[in-house]
């Protein structure tokens, strides 16, 4: 029992001795170029970093590395069935496993899954970008305003984020999907306005631990205007909780297209993305004959490299930006 | 305490009303409607569509139509389904059993996390909590509906190759066997995946919650009066931890729902997601508001008892 005490007891003064920055330690090099040589010191963040690159830039290049490498043209990929482009054959000798031609298979309209995982990754990645994108366009300065101003200003924010947080998020998106038919720009767009309540609440938070600061009471003593203060002052310190926010807005965005792709009401033909690939996957399940378990292992593992790196890239970026945080 | 539940319960049915108004105003801007299925007959006049339209009420100006729904609405009449032409209120009672018994099932199982998470907070730093923190990046990072896929994938090719059957296939149907034991097999994978979500939230919220209750001077106190460890964990560290765990099952509610859509289409189950999905692709309209706001109103009404439910358990919270 005295052991689990001293347990119990002693992280306590390690963790509650904050890390006074004295002068003396600041480096020369500034704040951001410090930051990120303490996130390359990390082999972890490193890995993340190179393995997301890698994902990315294949994506980017997929038209031309597939016409190189595997023959196949962004016609043939984009083709939902046309006799020129894939053997002529039924839907059981169409999907083929792993073979030498093709490398993961094809799908059930002989279609090569290789080519179709790495051109879907672009619309998977854009539509993440795009809503963290929309999300920080909103949340920040929503949060901000709240944060800072409180009263009616913060009631009413309040208002609509209680609104969206109560509505069953992907009933809406469904019927908004289902309904408009929407591109990836619209899709984004759809997702960032129903997801930013999460980061507002986060950056109103913050914003509200820092209003009372002697900082924030010094520029307004000096007269400085309301703009100059949330901009220059109380922006850059919530820089480091942002990336997070924004690594876990970029990777629910990712996980939520691929959900709703999944069901039918994401991305459309003849679009691809990866939660696109796996739509229909189920049907494959009972079939009896060829089969290609890539069809269904390929997407979903795409998503969880990517997803996996974003994570453990924010969370990097968060301890470089803000080594008190890290416990 | 009495003034706290009233502002909360006018402020849920403010928070309706906007909903609803959103989401009629939405459904009612949208192309199509009731005349869609007879479009593709030739002998359909305009005059025919417009009295289809007038039968449904449709040709009334948007804020008319809205609050004769709400009229009807609010004595639990959303209307009829343009496709079955039964009432929405008796589509929705018919797949509700499912949903809910697949969400409940879930829910229960996914509060597991909480002793998961208080068991890796007194073992800080150890194995098993590293390990934990690992698997929750990781999971975090799975589409759980993927795992489920990848499941069946395994399963499905064993039934194929040696006939054993560890779990139903898809597209298998246990409400059509009328053995309640066929109806659980069926659940159990779902059941679980919607699990995996709560062990993630739960386990991570109570190991913050329980590390940060163990820093308090009250725990040092104990220990300096010789409770033991048990006393310790069970009066003082549980009851605290759980405080902030009624708030986020609230907030998971809505989240689950929504999460139930995509299990009900991969474990056919005819659910509330699945009757959503349906009347969309029907361009049924009725229904999917109705849906819609039955949905609102569960998850509405849950994170109304569970602000209670806070306000009566922590005393700290003014009203």
């Amino acid at each position: 029992m005295t052991r689990s005490t001293s347990e119990i007891l002693e992280p306590e003064v390690t963790t509650t001795t904050p890390t006074i920055p004295v002068a003396k330690d600041k480096d020369p090099r500034g704040f951001f170029k410090t930051a990120l040589s303490r996130f390359f010191k990390r082999k972890l963040n490193v890995v993340a970093l190179v393995v997301f690159g890698f994902i990315a830039i294949i994506s980017a290049i997929a038209p031309i590395l597939t016409s190189t490498f595997i023959g196949t043209t962004p016609a043939y990929f984009r083709a939902s069935f046309s006799p020129a482009y894939a053997p002529p054959g039924t839907t059981e000798t169409l999907r083929t496993g792993a073979n030498v031609v093709h490398w993961l298979g094809t799908d059930e309209l002989g279609r090569d899954t290789l080519t179709r995982l790495l051109h879907a990754g672009g619309a998977s990645l854009s539509i993440g970008f795009l809503v963290a994108i929309i999300i920080v366009l909103i949340g920040v300065p929503v949060g901000l305003l709240s944060g800072f101003f409180g009263g009616w200003v913060d009631d009413f924010f309040n208002a609509i984020i209680q609104i969206i947080n109560n509505i069953p998020g992907l009933y809406l998106f469904i019927i908004l999907a289902g309904i408009f038919r929407p591109d990836i720009l619209f899709l984004s767009l759809i997702f960032g306005l129903l997801s930013w309540t999460q980061t507002a609440r986060q950056v109103r938070g913050l914003t509200l631990t820092m209003r009372n600061r002697e900082f924030v009471t010094a520029s307004i003593a000096v007269g400085a205007r309301y703009p100059r203060i949330l901009v220059q002052h109380l922006l850059p310190n919530i820089v480091s909780i942002l990336v997070v926010l924004v690594g876990a807005d970029i990777a629910l965005a990712m996980l939520g297209e691929a959900a709703l792709s999944f069901l039918g009401f994401g991305i459309r033909d003849p679009d691809v993305s990866w939660g696109k690939l796996l739509a229909n996957s189920s049907n494959y399940l009972t079939y009896s004959g060829n089969h290609n378990p890539f069809l269904i292992i390929g997407p979903g593992m795409m998503i969880f490299i990517t997803i996996l790196s974003i994570y453990l890239i924010a969370d990097g970026l968060r301890d470089a930006f803000d080594p008190a945080l890290r416990k | 305490m009495r003034r706290f539940i009233i502002r909360r319960a006018i402020q849920s049915v403010l928070l309706l009303l906007a909903i609803s108004f959103i989401g009629f105003m939405i459904v009612h801007l949208a192309p199509g409607g009731p005349e869609v299925k007879f479009m593709m007959d030739p002998r359909m006049t305009p005059q025919d569509i417009y009295n289809i339209r007038e039968h449904y009420g449709l040709n009334d100006p948007l804020p008319v139509q809205y609050g004769k729904w709400l009229l009807n609405a609010s004595h639990l009449d959303l209307g009829v389904s343009y496709e079955s032409l039964y009432p929405v209120t008796d589509e929705i009672m018919r797949a509700l059993p499912n949903t809910l018994i697949l969400i409940t099932a879930g829910m229960v199982l996914g509060l597991l996390g909480i002793p998961i998470g208080i068991f890796i907070a007194l073992r800080r730093g150890r194995f098993t909590d590293n390990l934990v923190r690992v698997l929750t990046v990781a999971g975090s990072a799975i589409p759980s509906w993927w795992l489920g896929l990848l499941i069946l994938l395994g399963t499905s090719n064993l039934a194929i190759s040696t006939g054993i059957k560890i779990l139903p296939l898809p597209g298998y149907n246990a409400a059509e066997t009328n053995n309640p034991w066929y109806f659980v097999w069926q659940l159990v994978l779902p059941s679980i995946l919607i699990a995996l979500a709560g062990w993630l939230t739960y386990s991570r919220i109570t190991r913050t919650q329980v590390l940060d209750i163990l820093s308090q001077d009250y725990i040092r106190t104990a220990h300096s009066k010789g409770l033991n460890q048990q006393d310790i964990n069970q009066h003082h560290i549980l009851k605290n931890a759980l405080i902030p765990i009624i708030t986020t099952f609230g907030a998971q509610l809505p989240l689950l729902i929504g999460g139930s859509i995509i299990f009900e289409e991969i474990f056919s189950l005819p659910g509330i997601g699945k009757l959503t999905i349906d009347s969309l692709t029907r361009s049924d309209f009725p229904v999917a508001i109705g849906v819609l706001m039955f949905v609102s109103l569960v998850s509405v009404g849950a994170l109304f008892i569970c602000d209670i439910l806070y306000a009566l358990v922590d005393p700290r919270v003014r009203y």
